[in-house]
């Protein structure tokens, strides 16, 4: 359990989301009120389809958004505070990053937006470069690389400064199975190294694979939480299978329904 | 959510627009003072619609003027005298600098657009008002110069040649002579014809006085201010005067 | 790393460097920057050939004054338009999130734009300017003639900067609320041109003009045209009055852009 000196690594109260339509006073709930918290260390999935809130969620971490109500805090910090987004690393969804500078030149700059300078900042982009596979792509123009290499050279600027918390949103996103498996890999690598990972997908079997705990989102609304162990309990055993969690999803989201 | 405002805030865009207006008033007298001559609303109408706003927008005035001068002189080729009156108006409407718009387009108004619907040979009555109104546009468009070049004598001068050869008002083209003459950089001719013009007014005394204030002011080794011809003047005004 | 590292003027304007330098650069790889500075360049070198055009104005003095028009209204182009461009791309790519959620102040994310916009404008102008100044070197020895003092013609091309960089700077401004490039774009070069009118704005309905700046001010063609230096005084006046209004748009910009979510 977290302490004064060790809060949770994110900690949602009530915190809601909505966006006025218009003029006419009605509003869309991207988010329902939602409580949760997370300790630091653990692999967070929040699964769910389009629409379901789990990008409000990843940004409202990231401080991109703010809460309509409620709050958001990671290790105790507001979100979106000087402080909060230190401790953060963002990989957004689909993103293009600047097509004219290469691998290495483009994390360089996230390096100084980071405060990292001269050999702390090379011997880190050195590091992330080799940790993400880019290494032998590091010399080329990022607006020559596949999706795969684009999602991981997003992945290691995420990473760049050793934040305590990485978001990341739909990172499987256009992957092919076999930068699925690299992408588990480097989730779960993270996590050996003690940081806090939040992630979105709609790939259930993914989040099954590597999570430690799994948030499940419908329209704006939680619908379960808890650890995949938890959340799919003896029928796991009885018939193992991503098929499980689809089926528990459906079930949830039904039951709001 | 996707649309062309996406930090719509109706509270957010009252306050920005409170601070520009606010701001507007605080630097008002700094812009005033540093704002140039006025008069440049008329220059706006005149060019709204007729590819103005690429002058105004970022220079080019010379080239924009340039493109009107030369649609204009189209037009006083086809003998379309609206078309040539409207284009006139738009040259020094974009660049307003060069005096040749001003000198040339006014000669255009005063001397040539009135033939043209004096060629089918109309009673003397018509042909008169025909030639009067073009004069009066002309001195008009002139006057419309001098807003921007006060001090240039070419533009005074041009007026009192409408008002001699057009208008044939001796009186108003004397005032423009006299005002032209005493421009700095005035050709000499102007005090000289100014003179003349008095003579011919039946004011030999002050035909006489104006001259022989002008003398002075004549240089000896500049043979365009011809003296002699002044001095004789001043000699046969003394005779006809019956002053030495 | 230590948590006074993010925190700071030297680290806020080190942040603002970066991004200054990130954006000069992707601005020097896209395609409209050197579109415009090719045929504003190539219009100041045809100027000579543009003579069909000139009536009654001094061969020099139309060349002068057709390069600087080339300059204000390319330049004008550039600003609005690399302005949206820039600042609006990072956002829909998503690239601007990455930045936005590291220790970078939102004020400090757009300073950071409008000075690598600033610097692509300084290297406009002065690319042509550089062609200007060769042109009429040319031909002021070719004639034998002299269009005026140096210093006339260096404040008058100063002017045109100062015009355009306020232009960056209303469209940063728009860009701070705007939800798409094409409408950044669209709203800057509009606010340019009203910014451009506004020096016609009288009392009744073009009373609302007068909330912009008056652009009309920065008229480097009619200090070239006048031939002498303008006053220290009367300069100085300028630039505070552009130093105002450049200050206020990127405030403001910043006030709004700090509020906005993505």
């Amino acid at each position: 359990m977290p302490s004064a000196e060790a809060p949770w690594a994110v900690e949602f109260a009530a915190f809601a989301k909505s966006y006025p339509t218009g003029w006419t006073g009605g509003r869309i709930h991207a988010l329902r009120p939602l409580t949760l918290q997370l300790a630091a260390g653990q692999v967070l999935g929040l699964l769910g389809p389009n629409g379901s809130g789990k990008s409000t969620t990843l940004k409202a971490l990231a401080g991109l958004i703010a809460p309509t109500e409620g709050t958001c805090r990671i290790f105790g910090q507001a979100a979106g505070s000087d402080a909060a987004r230190t401790l953060v690393g963002y990989l957004p969804e689909a993103p293009q990053f600047s097509p004219h500078q290469t691998g290495r030149e483009f994390l360089h700059y996230c390096a100084g937006l980071s405060s990292l300078g001269g050999a702390t900042a090379t011997r880190r982009v050195d590091e992330v470069l080799r940790w993400s596979g880019l290494g032998e792509a590091a010399e080329r123009k990022v607006g020559t690389y596949s999706k795969g290499m684009t999602q991981r050279v997003g992945l290691a600027q995420a990473v760049l400064h050793e934040p305590r918390l990485v978001l990341l949103d739909e990172p499987a996103g256009g992957l092919d199975p076999e930068g699925r498996l690299a992408l588990n890999r480097l989730i779960r690598d993270l996590a050996a190294r003690g940081t806090t990972v939040v992630f979105s997908s709609h790939l259930l079997a993914q989040a099954e694979e590597v999570c430690d705990r799994l948030v499940l989102l419908g329209r704006g609304r939680l619908l379960a939480e808890g650890a995949p162990a938890e959340l799919l309990g003896a029928e796991r055993d009885a018939n193992p299978g991503p098929s499980r969690l689809e089926k528990l999803y459906l079930e949830k989201l039904h039951a709001h329904e | 959510m996707h649309s062309n405002v996406a930090n719509f805030r109706p509270a957010l865009l009252g306050a920005t627009f409170a601070v520009l207006v606010a701001t507007a008033v605080v630097l008002r007298p700094l812009e005033q003072s540093l704002a140039s001559t006025g008069g440049h609303v008329e220059q706006l109408a005149a060019l709204a619609g007729r590819g103005g706003a690429l002058a105004v927008l970022g220079g080019l005035r010379s080239v924009v003027a340039g493109g009107f001068w030369l649609q204009a002189n189209l037009a006083w080729e086809r003998r379309d005298a609206p078309a040539t009156t409207a284009l006139l108006g738009l040259t020094v409407a974009a660049d307003e600098r060069p005096l040749y718009f001003w000198l040339n387009g006014a000669r255009m108004l005063a001397y040539d657009l009135p033939e043209w619907p004096l060629a089918a040979a109309p009673p003397a009555a018509v042909r008169q008002k025909v030639r009067a109104d073009y004069a009066r546009q002309a001195l008009l468009f002139l006057e419309q110069g001098r807003r921007w070049h006060g001090a240039a004598a070419a533009l005074l001068i041009e007026m009192g040649n409408i008002h001699l050869r057009r208008t044939g008002d001796l009186e108003s083209a004397a005032r423009c002579y006299r005002q032209a003459a005493e421009l700095p950089g005035a050709p000499y001719y102007a005090a000289r014809i100014h003179g003349e013009l008095l003579r011919e007014l039946g004011r030999p005394a002050e035909a006489l006085a104006w001259l022989r204030q002008v003398l002075p002011k004549l240089p000896a080794d500049d043979p365009a201010a011809r003296r002699g011809v002044v001095l004789e003047r001043i000699a046969v005004l003394e005779r006809a005067t019956n002053t030495k | 790393m230590s948590d006074t590292a993010h925190h700071g003027p030297a680290a806020s304007l080190r942040r603002i460097r970066l991004i200054a330098g990130h954006t000069l650069g992707a601005a020097l790889h896209q395609r409209l920057a050197l579109l415009l500075a090719i045929t504003g360049a190539a219009l100041v070198l045809g100027a000579r050939w543009l003579r069909d055009f000139n009536f009654g104005a001094a061969e020099l003095k139309f060349i002068a004054d057709f390069g600087l028009g080339a300059i204000g209204f390319f330049g004008t182009l550039l600003a609005a338009l690399a302005t949206a461009q820039l600042f609006c791309s990072e956002i829909e790519s998503r690239a601007a999130d990455c930045v936005l959620t590291r220790p970078v102040r939102r004020w400090e994310y757009l300073t950071g734009k409008f000075a690598g916009v600033v610097a692509l404008l300084t290297l406009f102008v002065l690319t042509l300017v550089i062609v200007l100044g060769v042109v009429l070197a040319v031909r002021e020895s070719q004639l034998g003639a002299t269009l005026a003092p140096l210093p006339v013609f260096l404040q008058a091309c100063a002017l045109q900067w100062l015009k355009i960089t306020l232009v960056a700077a209303m469209t940063l401004f728009v860009c701070s609320y705007a939800g798409s490039a094409l409408f950044a774009s669209c709203a800057g070069l509009l606010l340019a041109l009203v910014a451009q009118l506004r020096g016609f704005a009288g009392g009744g309905s073009w009373a609302w003009l007068r909330v912009w700046p008056d652009l009309g001010l920065f008229d480097g063609e009619a200090l070239l045209a006048a031939g002498h230096p303008a006053s220290g005084g009367w300069l100085l006046s300028l630039a505070g009055y552009w130093a105002a209004y450049v200050l206020l748009f990127v405030a403001l910009a910043s006030y709004a852009f700090k509020r906005r979510e993505f």
